[in-house]
């Protein structure tokens, strides 16, 4: 029993007290910002990773991790209680939670969101831990070329299924390559992009655009439409679901814990897509599909099932190949390069502590992440009566602060004031802002590998075909970009 | 969606074509010895080519009846406006008014001429941020905030 020995070395490290302690942090600010609208985990975890930099890699790694799959755990309670999504990755979750709510049944509505999240989060870290070792095996061959291939099959993905236009998210995309190559090229040591500015020369930030992005342009967006916030004041009672809930969602909360944990490795997948696919994939089997979107239990059960597993999913390339798939992981990804680790193929190897200590305390957050959601509920409640004028100031100065303090530079503030301008415009033209944070993310990697192939294949672009399996990555990329022009957009198909 | 398109379109178009001037200036290299230019030349002729994907339908399809939502939706824009200003104010003058008075001015001109609250909540939520934000962050996460002339 290899994974009991290797579970075994996860567990020492989190159950130091302090692991313990700073797990518990994690998924409590999760908890919060997911209950938050406008102030997802992305912008929470760049906010919190300064703060992380005395903390050895492990114990940052487990705070943040916490933060992420907390919030799922926190945004559906502002789905069904305001009909507004605590995060992207509940929006479906409104469809049924609020009506629940309306009809009275606001706390089995909000017990079975957290009974879902557990379960589907718990096999969701089983899949991550089943999957890893194997998956991280088989990436010790790839070599440049397989990572272009690979990279290039994560842009397109995450452009492919974006709920816009295609385009504009392979637009985006290039952007974000553009973005990440401004500053001084590793290779040849020639600054690129930086004019007169010497603040450029080591690249422009990744934590003040995505607090721009993800946290100023919210604020912008919030303030042209003024939405009615309406918490739901009646008492809360009987948090436990009953038994006819339960036989009712024990498909929906199966199906979407699959759907969500495999969507999840896809880069570009994560929860959003996730909830979504799952709502849409209980509908289609439901023998009652016009009851969805009355406040039915299912339709809370599944989406919130999927978007926890997809979490534990998204985990899977980070670990096992060193690339992240989403925004939050490629945070993470920076977290690991700040603190000196590369995950990888290798990770598991090289530090079997920092590996397993990340999936055991995935178990142990679920557990304190159930705690936090059940008994604790009142708490997050009475948090979304404080009114929005309060919090979007305090959600901007959040970002100030995260975007200042990772290297004490008015610079950083303004590009972040300068991206949340940009985000905010360009979501309104369609253009998604996850596709640019990735390929800025990955971009010198990206690069890299690309230099390094051409070098291998001698001046060939024939090598990303030459060798098999960057050359099935290079047929699924091609495929993808093909199919898309027939394809039916995600929206749609919920409706 | 037209204008928006157009407009996009456009400013993709220029961003990819300056990137892709630059980057032949920055030298291309060869293909079996790439130069620091190589790929950002790539992906600047690709973003050309995608913004003038976008660009030209729009063109063609433009001249919708855009007049209207944009007069309408002038009054909405006035908040986002000064937000947008209450930020470039924080930057500015961050370094010389210091963390603490930066961040209750900040707050207090959000409370009162953004969201035009009471003046009793105003203040309290300006002073209560400006303080917590100090201890939580300096005192507490013990993060370099810049401190004014007097130390705060």
């Amino acid at each position: 029993m290899e994974v009991l020995q290797h579970l075994i070395i996860g567990f020492r490290v989190i159950l130091d007290p302090m692991n313990l302690l700073l797990c518990f942090l994690g998924c409590l600010g999760g908890t919060l910002v997911g209950v938050l609208p406008g102030f997802g985990p992305v912008a929470a975890m760049a906010l919190l990773l300064p703060s992380t930099f005395h903390l050895s890699p492990v114990s940052a790694i487990i705070m943040l991790s916490g933060i992420y799959y907390g919030a799922m755990y926190g945004g559906s309670t502002t789905s069904i209680l305001v009909n507004i999504p605590g995060e992207t990755a509940s929006v479906v979750t409104c469809l049924d939670g609020y009506q629940m709510a309306r009809k009275g049944r606001a706390g089995p509505a909000l017990g079975m969101a957290a009974f879902a999240s557990f379960i589907a989060g718990t096999i969701g870290v089983i899949g991550l831990m089943l999957l890893a070792p194997p998956l991280a095996r088989f990436a010790l061959q790839f070599g440049p070329p397989e990572y272009f291939s690979l990279m290039f099959l994560g842009l397109t993905m995450v452009s492919y299924l974006t709920q816009g236009s295609m385009i504009k998210a392979f637009i985006m995309a290039a952007l974000g390559l553009l973005l990440s190559f401004i500053g001084t090229d590793v290779i040849s040591g020639v600054s690129r992009f930086t004019y007169d500015f010497i603040e450029l020369r080591e690249g422009v930030g990744i934590i003040p655009i995505l607090m721009g992005v993800f946290g100023v342009a919210e604020i912008f967006s919030n303030a042209e439409e003024e939405m009615g916030r309406k918490v739901f004041t009646a008492e809360i009672k009987g948090l436990l679901p009953t038994r006819k809930d339960w036989i009712q969602s024990k498909w929906a909360l199966l199906r979407g814990s699959l759907i969500g944990f495999f969507l999840g490795i896809l880069p570009g997948g994560g929860a959003v897509i996730a909830s979504f696919v799952s709502y849409a994939v209980e509908k289609r089997f439901s023998k009652h599909p016009q009851d969805f979107g009355t406040g039915i239990i299912e339709g809370v059960a599944g989406p919130e099932s999927a978007n926890n597993s997809a979490t534990a999913g998204a985990f899977i390339p980070l670990l096992t190949l060193g690339i992240p798939g989403n925004a939050v992981t490629a945070l993470l990804l920076g977290a690991f390069l700040i603190h000196g680790t590369q995950p990888g193929p290798l990770m598991m190897e090289r530090a079997p502590d920092l590996f397993w200590g990340i999936i055991a305390s995935m178990y142990v957050g679920n557990i304190i992440l159930l705690v936090l959601n059940l008994p604790l509920i009142g708490i997050w409640v009475r948090i979304l009566r404080v009114p929005y004028s309060i919090l979007s100031s305090l959600i901007l100065m959040f970002c100030i602060v995260g975007a200042y303090s990772l290297n004490n530079s008015l610079w950083d503030i303004a590009i972040m004031i300068f991206f949340g301008v940009l985000g905010h415009v360009m979501k309104k033209a369609g253009f998604e802002g996850a596709p640019m944070i990735l390929s800025l993310v990955i971009g010198q990697m990206f690069e890299n590998a690309f230099r390094q192939s051409l070098l291998l294949g001698d001046g060939s672009f024939l090598i990303f075909i030459k060798r098999p399996i960057s050359a099935v990555l290079v047929i699924i990329s091609v495929f993808l970009i093909f199919t898309a022009t027939f394809r039916k957009r995600l929206p749609q198909t919920i409706q | 969606m037209n204008q928006h398109d157009k407009w996009s379109g456009a400013i993709g178009m220029v961003v990819g074509l300056a990137f892709c001037i630059a980057s032949v200036s920055l030298g291309l290299g060869e293909v079996h010895q790439p130069g620091p230019g190589f790929l950002p030349f790539l992906v600047g002729a690709a973003l050309l080519f995608l913004s003038a994907i976008i660009f030209f339908p729009a063109l063609r399809k433009g001249k919708m009846t855009n007049e209207e939502t944009i007069a309408r939706g002038m009054g909405k824009y006035q908040k986002g406006g000064l937000i947008l200003l209450a930020l470039v104010f924080y930057n500015l003058a961050l370094s010389f008014l210091g963390f603490s008075l930066t961040t209750f001015l900040f707050v207090a001109f959000l409370m009162k001429i953004v969201e035009t609250q009471r003046w009793t909540r105003t203040i309290v939520t300006a002073l209560c941020s400006a303080v917590g934000f100090y201890f939580v962050f300096r005192s507490w996460l013990m993060l370099d905030l810049p401190t004014g002339p007097w130390g705060f």
